[in-house]
């Protein structure tokens, strides 16, 4: 090969990595060069040459052919999505700009055919990972697809900024490194990437004491603006929605448009109670109508309706039984409205998946209803915690029963333990009264190196069942609804099936490859859902070991499931920053909720109405979205955030108008919620600075708007997501607290709360272990 | 940005026997190696969340390494002492894990450790309508602040992306709430209370189980101190504050002075103008020692004052003054018949034994802290005492801690003067049975400080220890033969005749070390100078005066006293004490006067002369003449060591001790001083073999510690 082929072929090769200034170095020494006759010194010069080098080129001459662009992107993105978990959301800000630059490669090689294949394929995956397409990606995508041929590609004034730009790219240093050493190992084939990423990426490495932090801050800012919203997300529209009418129909197709039932289902126990309130107060207005046509008002003075009913009724004559019927409506309508307990939202169907729930059920739960109190931000819950001592740190989860008298346990000695409350209770108690004891004296049950003693004195409390079977830690635990069936998830990669009665293991599921990180049983029963290590989510039947969906699509571990409480939902939270909500009937993703979330997701609760979602994240955020629109509603600013992982979330029972929330830093926090049902520009006016919100504060902040719940009756009736959406468009400023303000934040002794959870009257109850050393926080 | 670097990378391989490694190799293994690091930690991390922890243990690590079917790492897990990383030599960036040898043994053979402590519920109302009732359940643990992280360790928070740094401040957030709610609870007593807590705590939880609660409250992982609201009137407070400052003001003038003669003097005399302006008190003073002797209000400040107690000794170690109005305080509040000590025992108990045995006391080595020395032991047995009955583990404790110190080579002499007059203090019974049987060993290491050439302050404290030594054994052995005098057992004639009084014990050290300069200075042992006898005298002055200063005894004297060293003098010594044992010789009251006054110019045997049973009776000779002899010449001291070699043959002197006795089994006249004095303690040791171990141990000063038999006779009666 003659020395001026070399030159050419090195030009090139120069041009295809994007290395300009090399280039123009390399054509001014080429020309300032003479032209001298093949000599010794020339020889020796390609002596130099590194042998791969020449072999780089040459393959690089060989395969300079369109397939390389596409086959490498394939690569990249597989890369990125293998790597890391925490390097993996600045990683994958690199996909978008690289596809794009490869794109247009491949136009500019006249591969059309293609650049149209490497299009829809990296629209399918966008599709298939994040549910749909943010509106910047979505109008990139669309002039992109204008793109087919050399010619419009020089005409084209979006192709040629992209030419003349760089995209900036912010990589945490260790990321980068991860970047160059993916690249440079890939040998020749990654040639064509890395002129890409040479010549057309600006990749700002950010040095700092806090490696990953800043990156990954500045990411998550990145993010925010990508998403178009304001940190409050109040304006944010979906993605695609409002941009320029899509082309095509897939950009159309996103998951958080999918049509989703969201209300309750017919005839559940909310539901039938009102009914029976509504059948007994209208029996009775028709009785005390009765007793008023008959000449004795003041018999029906006693109910309030009753009363209306008998103040309308003044003319005791023959119109008796019309006005009648008219009160009997009007104190239907007013039970309605001022049921404190009623549910919003229209109903839907029962499905033919899910079974009724059993009479028994049906019956406690209408009683529980019936003596439910009522909890709000002006009257708060009382709350029971339930300390376990001597645990340790080996208390991974816990659940409780309807109304907290049975507890379920599991710990990372892989054993699950059914805690009797009133039996320990009573065991306790009698300790107490036969052995007195100063630190008794002081004060009941007492949290200390004494009393713990003291239990532990007694070989066995009574009470305790402990429940062996699995192999490695368990990580979750839930009970189904009847309060009959235990289920646990455990580290070794099954879950595993007790009865509540008699503490014996009914049944293996073995599903799961990796650990179960969490299961969650379906409201109805019969079903239940778990995710775990593997990025799956199943959802399974108790009568059949193997699973009967699954829930494929999260990027990493799915870490918390729950259950939509019309049962034909299911939610999972995933460490990839993502919550999805899936359509248990098809078992396909309905709902891709992100943004927003600084951290990965620990823990959820859907709020009773079915409406909202709120999530906890190992930061200490809680973040609640509206899961009709997907567009988050709102998120707690820092301050009033916790200070460690939030381990668990509840919606208060009936209503839903309180959110708790208990985590690592020892508190209970709680949460109003004004986004049911309440106009939000009655709260948002009275709301309290969350940040520096004591209990006090906001107790009397929230005292100071009293009226705010009662005094909107109509509203309730509206429901659903236009009530939602109306609320929406009121502007939320962190300021003030939001939708969410905090109301309380107790402290507790020394124990991070594992789970809370409202009883099924309203009583909250916490269980954690007693840390003497306090938060491991390190 | 990787942590682990090639040379890392090579170290490691070189601990694993790959010796051959390219440098290129490592620099392409150690990436690698990170990632999959990073991979691993990463997976703990999501076991650890899962788990419900924010702290990564090593069973995490095991986890994630399974989960990626690794071999899990055995041997770290269950062991919660951190592992401890040694700087590999020649890399500075390297570090390993010491891996100690244990043998199998040990492990398989070692106890089962405890059971744990069975899980269960409690529960408690968190808050009731959204109000946190302040109750024991709901206080905030108070917990010490977590200790500051080491820089290097943050890298590995990096992992974490932002939630390191979150979780960091995570902690601090919380303390600082919990302060806040203290401090809304408690109002300005608070602030007292918080100092008083730990106290008040421990009295309340540790209640009857052990004085010494605050001591093991630290080692008792699960242990919660709750934090017990103490008020304190605003007159006590004043009280408190007055108390403290008139304490302080009155040690302060002193201190000046002390200082102020210092600038220009030496410190030795400043000292002690120190202490000896310690000693007088103020009239206010004054006034508080009896408020505290008398006062039933203390019992309410003894948190504070027990508190005083120790900052004061802690802060106050050079300064004597301080220390003896420390020791005032306490035993001011001992005799006070209506406050109660005991829940502040475990406060009080170091300070004074600190008092007692710390390695330097005062503002100078050489100033006189033996004094506060004493005092202190004297204190810390008068609470042993007085404790002893509840808490009857204190005594125990205390004096094993003494005895440690004794024993600890490492502690200066000073310490273990302390010790030393700590037992003492606590008994004769605890003298006999923890110093005793040490005695001989422990003078055998102090033997070179007290024969030391140079004469110097570690001779002089040799000299106290071994005088305080000499105290607590004498007066131990003492205690023991007048018991067994009264009980009759005991032959008199074991007792040193002709002493007429026993040495104040404070004295005992300076005359002991008087005598044993008096042995530095001959390099032997001698005879010490007896006990003033006066009936001894009398019949000497008769024999003078009889034969008019010629007799053939006074010659034999004369003869003696002219050449100690001479073979003939020694024989003549031993005849004398042949017939002066034996009763029936006619002479033997004359050999006894002769010897006696031999004795006095420091000539003789060293075997304590043997007094005749019966013989010896105060009132048969009637006291005449007066002391007329000179104390002998300087020069009549020298021993012969023949002498010293023939009669300090353990078996002899035993035998000849036990001749007298109730002529118990020869065989035991085989057991060494060690081995004699390893039993004193009981009950049935023979005491003249005691007497005779002391003797061959201590040296024949002891003998002056003995009782004199007038008293035995006395008794006997």
């Amino acid at each position: 090969m003659r020395d001026a082929d070399w030159d050419q072929l090195f030009l090139q090769f120069i041009r295809k990595r994007g290395l300009r200034d090399v280039e123009t170095a390399f054509t001014r020494y080429v020309r300032t060069q003479p032209q001298e006759p093949e000599d010794g010194m020339s020889v020796s010069q390609h002596a130099e040459v590194p042998q791969n080098f020449i072999e780089e080129l040459a393959t690089f001459a060989v395969e300079n052919d369109a397939s390389v662009y596409t086959d490498t992107y394939e690569c990249l993105a597989t890369w990125v999505d293998n790597s890391l978990d925490v390097y993996r959301p600045e990683l994958r800000k690199l996909l978008h700009p690289v596809f794009v630059r490869c794109y247009l490669q491949l136009v500019e090689q006249d591969a059309a055919a293609t650049a149209a294949t490497l299009l829809s394929r990296y629209r399918a995956r966008l599709l298939n990972s994040q549910g749909g397409l943010r509106r910047s990606v979505a109008t990139d995508l669309q002039q992109l697809a204008a793109i087919t041929s050399r010619h419009s590609l020089r005409s084209s004034p979006f192709a040629t900024s992209l030419a003349t730009s760089k995209a900036p790219v912010a990589l945490s240093p260790f990321a980068h490194e991860l970047l160059m050493r993916f690249l440079h190992n890939g040998g020749s084939r990654m040639l064509p990437l890395l002129a890409i990423v040479n010549s057309y990426i600006d990749l700002q490495v950010l040095e700092g004491a806090a490696r990953g932090t800043a990156a990954a801050a500045a990411a998550a800012a990145e993010e925010e603006l990508e998403d178009g919203e304001g940190p409050w997300g109040a304006e944010g529209e979906p993605v695609g929605d409002t941009g320029p009418a899509p082309a095509d129909a897939a950009t159309a197709v996103l998951v958080n448009r999918t049509e989703i039932k969201l209300g309750l289902l017919q005839g559940n126990i909310d539901d039938l109670y009102r009914d029976q309130q509504e059948k007994q107060r209208a029996e009775e207005a028709v009785t005390a109508a009765a007793a008023a046509a008959a000449g004795d008002g003041a018999g029906a003075a006693g109910q309030p309706a009753g009363a209306t009913a008998a103040d309308s009724l003044e003319p005791p004559t023959k119109k008796a039984k019309k006005a009648a019927e008219k009160a009997a409506a009007a104190a239907a309508a007013a039970a309605a409205a001022s049921r404190p307990g009623q549910v919003r939202g229209e109903r839907i169907e029962h499905p033919t998946f899910l079974p009724r729930l059993p009479e028994e059920v049906v019956a406690v739960g209408l009683r529980d209803i019936a003596a439910r109190a009522s909890v709000s931000a002006s009257s708060p819950p009382s709350c029971a915690f339930f300390t376990f001592v001597n645990a340790k740190q080996t208390l991974t989860a816990c659940a409780f029963n309807r109304d907290g008298s049975k507890i379920v346990a599991g710990f990372t000695d892989s054993s699950v333990r059914l805690y009797d409350m009133p039996t320990i209770s009573a065991h306790h108690a009698q300790l107490r009264r036969y052995r007195p004891r100063p630190v008794v004296a002081n004060g009941g049950a007492v949290v200390d190196g004494a009393a713990v003693a003291t239990v532990d004195d007694e070989a066995e409390t009574p009470g305790i069942s402990i429940l062996y079977g699995h192999v490695a830690a368990v990580h979750a635990v839930d009970m189904t609804v009847d309060q009959r069936l235990v289920l646990s998830g455990s580290s070794d990669g099954t879950i595993r099936v007790w009865g509540a009665e008699f503490g014996s293991c009914l049944a293996v599921y073995p599903g799961h490859v990796f650990p179960v990180w969490d299961v969650a049983c379906c409201p109805m029963g019969h079903w239940f859902a778990s995710g775990g290590a593997d990025r799956v989510a199943r959802l399974w039947v108790t009568e059949r070991t193997a699973p009967l969906r699954l829930l494929v699509g999260h990027g990493t571990d799915v870490d918390v499931v729950r259950w939509h409480p019309n049962g034909t939902l299911v939610a999972t939270a995933s460490a990839d920053r993502t919550l999805r909500l899936w359509d248990v009937r098809e078992g396909k993703c309905v709902r891709y909720l992100s943004g927003g979330l600084y951290g990965s997701p620990t823990s959820m609760a859907l709020s009773p109405d079915g409406l909202h979602l709120a999530a906890g994240t190992d930061e200490g955020q809680v973040v609640v979205w509206d899961l009709g629109t997907a567009r988050r509603r709102a998120a707690s600013p820092p301050a009033a955030s916790h200070s460690g992982p939030v381990w668990s979330l509840s919606y208060s029972q009936g209503d839903g108008t309180l959110l708790a929330s208990g985590g690592a830093d020892e508190t209970v926090r709680l949460w109003r919620n004004d986004l049911g049902g309440v106009a939000p520009g009655i709260s948002s006016g009275g709301g309290v600075d969350a940040g520096s919100a004591s209990p006090l504060q906001a107790k009397s902040g929230a005292a100071g708007g009293p009226g705010v719940r009662p005094a909107s009756p109509a509203e309730g009736g509206k429901g659903g997501a236009l009530g939602v959406d109306g609320a929406g468009r009121v502007p939320c400023t962190p300021g003030n607290g939001g939708p969410y303000g905090q109301v309380g934040r107790y402290r507790t002794k020394s124990s991070p709360v594992v789970t809370l959870q409202f009883s099924s009257r309203n009583l909250l109850l916490a269980a954690g272990p007693f840390h003497r050393r306090g938060p491991i926080t390190g | 940005m990787s942590f682990i670097t090639p040379a890392a990378v090579k170290a490691i391989a070189l601990s694993v026997d790959v010796t051959r490694l390219t440098e290129d190799a490592a620099k392409a293994l150690a990436p690698d190696v990170e990632y999959r690091l990073r991979e691993i930690i990463q997976d703990a991390l999501k076991f650890a969340r899962h788990c419900k922890r924010t702290k990564l243990t090593t069973q995490d690590i095991n986890n994630a390494m399974r989960l990626r079917n690794l071999e899990p790492l055995h041997g770290f897990l269950g062991n919660n002492d951190p592992a401890k990383f040694v700087r590999a030599t020649g890399h500075p960036d390297v570090y390993f894990v010491r891996d100690a040898m244990v043998p199998l043994e040990q492990i398989t053979y070692a106890p089962l450790p405890k059971a744990p402590n069975h899980t269960t519920v409690m529960p408690h109302w968190l808050f009731i309508d959204g109000v946190q009732p302040q109750t024991e359940e709901n206080a905030a643990v108070e917990r010490p602040p977590p200790p500051a992280k080491r820089p290097r360790l943050t890298a590995a928070g990096a992992m974490r992306g932002p939630s390191g740094a979150a979780q960091c401040s995570a902690p601090a957030g919380g303390t600082l709430g919990q302060q806040d709610g203290a401090g809304g609870r408690g109002r300005r007593a608070a602030a007292v209370a918080t100092a008083a807590a730990t106290p008040g705590t421990t009295a309340e939880v540790g209640g009857p189980a052990s004085p010494d609660a605050g001591g093991t409250t630290g080692s008792v992982s699960e242990r919660v101190q709750l934090p017990v609201q103490h008020i304190l009137s605003d007159e006590m407070q004043r009280l408190l504050e007055q108390i403290k400052q008139i304490l302080a003001t009155a040690a302060g003038p002193a201190a000046g002075g002390g200082e102020g003669a210092l600038w220009g003097d030496l410190g030795e005399p400043a000292g002690a103008s120190a202490a000896a302006a310690s000693l007088v008190l103020t009239p206010m003073q004054r006034a508080i020692l009896v408020t505290m002797q008398t006062d039933p209000g203390m019992q309410q400040l003894l948190p504070y004052l027990a508190k005083y107690v120790c900052d004061d000794v802690a802060a106050g170690l050079r300064h004597l003054p301080r220390l003896h109005m420390v020791l005032r305080v306490v035993q001011a509040l001992l005799l006070n018949a209506s406050v109660h000590l005991e829940p502040y025992l475990h406060q009080l108990m170091p300070p004074l034994l600190t008092c007692c045995m710390a390695k330097a006391l005062g503002p100078s080595p050489t100033c006189d802290h033996w004094r506060l020395r004493d005092s202190a032991a004297a204190l810390v047995a008068q609470l042993c005492g007085r404790f002893g009955e509840p808490f009857y583990s204190l005594k125990v404790k205390v004096s094993k801690q003494l005895l440690r110190a004794l024993l600890d080579g490492s502690k200066p002499l000073t310490s273990h003067y302390g010790a030393v007059v700590g037992l003492a203090a606590l008994g004769h019974a605890t003298v006999r049975l923890l110093l005793l049987p040490q005695l001989e060993p422990y003078l055998a290491k102090l033997q070179p400080a007290l024969e030391a050439r140079k004469e110097g302050l570690r001779q002089y404290e040799a000299t106290r220890v071994y005088g305080a030594l000499l105290t607590a054994a004498g007066a131990a052995t003492y205690d023991k033969l007048v018991g067994a005098a009264a009980d009759g057992l005991l032959p008199v004639h074991l007792f040193r005749a002709g002493r007429t009084h026993l040495n104040v014990p404070a004295l005992a050290g300076s005359s002991t070390s008087q005598a044993q300069t008096q042995q530095q200075q001959q390099s032997s042992t001698t005879v010490p100078p007896p006990h003033p006898n006066p009936e001894l005298e009398a019949l000497w002055e008769q024999l003078r005066s009889q034969n008019g200063g010629a007799g053939p005894l006074v010659q034999v004297f004369n003869v003696i006293v002219a050449d100690p060293a001479a073979p003939t003098a020694r024989s003549q010594l031993e005849q004398l004490r042949g017939s002066a044992a034996d009763p029936s010789q006619p002479s033997h009251k004359a050999a006894q006067a002769l010897l006696y006054q031999l004795a006095k110019r420091g000539v003789g045997l060293p075997t304590p002369p043997q007094v005749p049973q019966g013989k010896v009776n105060g009132a048969a000779v009637p006291a005449s003449g007066s002391r007329s002899q000179s104390s002998g010449g300087g020069g009549a001291n020298a021993t012969n060591s023949n002498a010293k070699a023939g009669t300090r043959t353990p078996t002899g002197t035993a035998m000849t001790l036990k001749a007298g006795n109730s002529g118990g089994g020869s065989g035991c006249g085989t057991r060494s001083a060690r081995a004699i004095l390893a039993e004193s303690w009981r009950e049935d040791a023979d005491p003249g073999e005691v007497v005779w171990a002391l003797t061959e141990v201590l040296g024949p000063p002891v003998l002056a510690w003995l009782p004199q038999p007038p008293v035995l006779a006395a008794m006997n009666i």
